[in-house]
């Protein structure tokens, strides 16, 4: 299968279409896994990586919905390709980084992707829409017993799963988690937050890793392992942690909305108006403003002739292909990327009817 | 120049002059702190040859190696000190190699060194092989000395 397929095909980010506040967009738990005997891949050599390699990708090639799967050995993959998968968070950038003997695995029909000789010999992450964690523990769990069946992974009875970090063995399982936070963004409440997870075990980032700051105020989540934790009692403190997340989101809109300065209204109604009348667009503006866009569809600001979540989507999807032309186009330097951009942006405005119905004016 | 030595509990006592410690290795009595603080295991040995020579005790048996105690993993390797500035381990035996710097309070393991850890000689000596064929000889000089410190029952 080619790479054009999976990307066309597989969606990795989502709202959970049982949410309307859209705040957790995503989630995606990780597993690793390693075979005994072989150094870890950032130990070892390109003959161990490939005798890995030759170990593990028969045994994932023969499971169910795995044999018509997109595969690829890292030094196959263009730099333009890479950051694709890395602006879709279907590669992590220690893999991004990776050659030979090192391999990419994308089912078609199943949310996962599969990274040989990654960190660990085998990292597995699955994607979820919203906050459904659970779900995707068992995914993993049950593709961790099927694995079992034709391999033997590194374990002992003191440590669990081992891994190259020793405070990440155990179940050998993170969790993470896509958060859109425009009103703590933009009432530059981020740092607090930030400072404020340091204490819990849990880490925030912007999405983007070619940014700096926070364009588009998407941020992922992430769980630090602690060596006691088991994936039960880490999932139970994630979701507590996003809980507290979600709701302070929740408050600083309502009170950004209930100022008198209407800073919140006017944000919105600027970023409405960039992408309906831009004719240069950067990828930052693009960002930002399709952020505002979309809070401004859950505050009742813009109505749309289509379903709310389905449009939700459908502008998540839309950023995120920016985004994607974006990291190919890089390597062309493509002086007409802004105004394609543009276009692409009026076009999509115009396909999806609309309303600006501002009532503060 | 008096030196106290207490080994399990029992105290050993010696009263030299300043020509015999000096004769004997031990210098300046006001470098010893010095010397205990920044060469402690060197300065130990150099006391309990010293005490054995003038006491005519034998040497002690030395303990047989055991997994947890060594300074690198015979399996990939990695030193302890790869260890320690990385926070990384290189294989799944290193957690036996290094379970005394991974947890300082546990107990040492007494699986010997004699357990065939599970990487295999035969796999290590096809990667020397491979080493050899592609003329990397600082690679394949590293292979060597990991397959000489496994042990025989695994050849």
């Amino acid at each position: 299968m080619k790479l054009e397929t999976v990307l066309n095909s597989v969606r990795p980010w989502a709202p959970d279409r049982n949410t309307t506040d859209g705040v957790v967009v995503g989630s995606i738990v990780r597993m690793v896994r390693n075979l005994p005997g072989y150094p870890f891949p950032g130990w070892s050599t390109e003959e161990s990586r490939a005798a890995v390699a030759a170990e593990l990708l028969p045994v994932l090639k023969s499971l169910r919905g795995y044999k018509t799967a997109f595969c690829a050995e890292m030094s196959k993959l263009s730099y333009g390709e890479r950051r694709v998968l890395l602006t879709r968070k279907q590669l992590t950038p220690g893999m991004a980084a990776r050659q030979d003997g090192c391999y990419i695995m994308i089912p078609q029909r199943r949310p996962n992707i599969i990274m040989v000789n990654e960190e660990e010999h085998l990292v597995i992450h699955t994607f979820r829409n919203g906050l459904n964690l659970e779900d995707g523990v068992a995914e993993l769990q049950r593709l961790d017993d099927l694995l079992q069946e034709q391999l033997t992974f590194a374990h002992t009875a003191q440590h669990g799963y081992l891994t190259s970090i020793p405070s990440e063995a155990g179940d050998a399982m993170q969790l993470y988690c896509l958060l859109h936070l425009p009103a703590l963004s933009t009432a530059n409440m981020m740092n607090q937050v930030t400072k404020a997870l340091e204490k819990l075990h849990v880490s925030i980032s912007p999405y983007f890793s070619d940014a700096q700051d926070d364009t588009g105020h998407l941020f992922v989540l992430f769980s630090i392992p602690g060596p006691e934790d088991s994936i039960e009692e880490m999932m139970e403190a994630f979701q507590e942690v996003v809980g507290h997340i979600v709701l302070r989101e929740r408050q600083v809109r309502r009170k950004l909305l209930a100022e008198p300065g209407l800073h919140l209204q006017d944000a919105i109604a600027r970023a409405y108006g960039l992408l309906t009348n831009c004719r240069r667009l950067s990828i930052k503006e693009l960002r930002d403003a399709v952020s505002l866009l979309r809070l401004g569809t859950l505050l009742g600001l813009i109505t749309w002739a289509e379903d709310e979540r389905e449009i939700l989507i459908e502008l998540n999807q839309f950023g995120l292909a920016q985004a994607c032309i974006t990291a190919m186009a890089e390597e062309k330097c493509d002086p007409t990327l802004c105004l394609r951009r543009a276009t692409a942006t009026r076009d999509f405005l115009n396909k999806h009817p609309h309303q600006f119905s501002d009532n503060t004016i | 120049m008096f030196l106290t030595q207490i080994v399990n509990g029992q105290v050993s006592e010696l009263a030299l002059c300043e020509a015999c410690a000096r004769a004997k290795g031990l210098f300046d009595p006001q470098s010893l702190t010095f010397a205990e603080k920044f060469f402690p295991e060197e300065f130990k040995q150099r006391v309990d040859k010293l005490v054995r020579e003038l006491t005519g005790a034998e040497a002690p048996e030395a303990p047989a190696p055991t997994m947890g105690m060594l300074s690198s993993c015979p399996v990939c390797g990695f030193s302890v000190e790869d260890l320690r500035r990385t926070g990384h381990l290189g294989c799944p035996d290193c957690y036996t190699v290094f379970a005394r710097e991974l947890d300082p309070s546990a107990e040492p393991e007494d699986e010997p060194l004699s357990e065939a850890p599970a990487v295999t000689k035969a796999r290590l000596q096809k990667e020397l092989q491979q080493a050899v064929a592609r003329e990397d000889y600082e690679r394949a000089a590293s292979l060597r000395d990991q397959i000489n410190a496994l042990p025989d029952s695994d050849a």
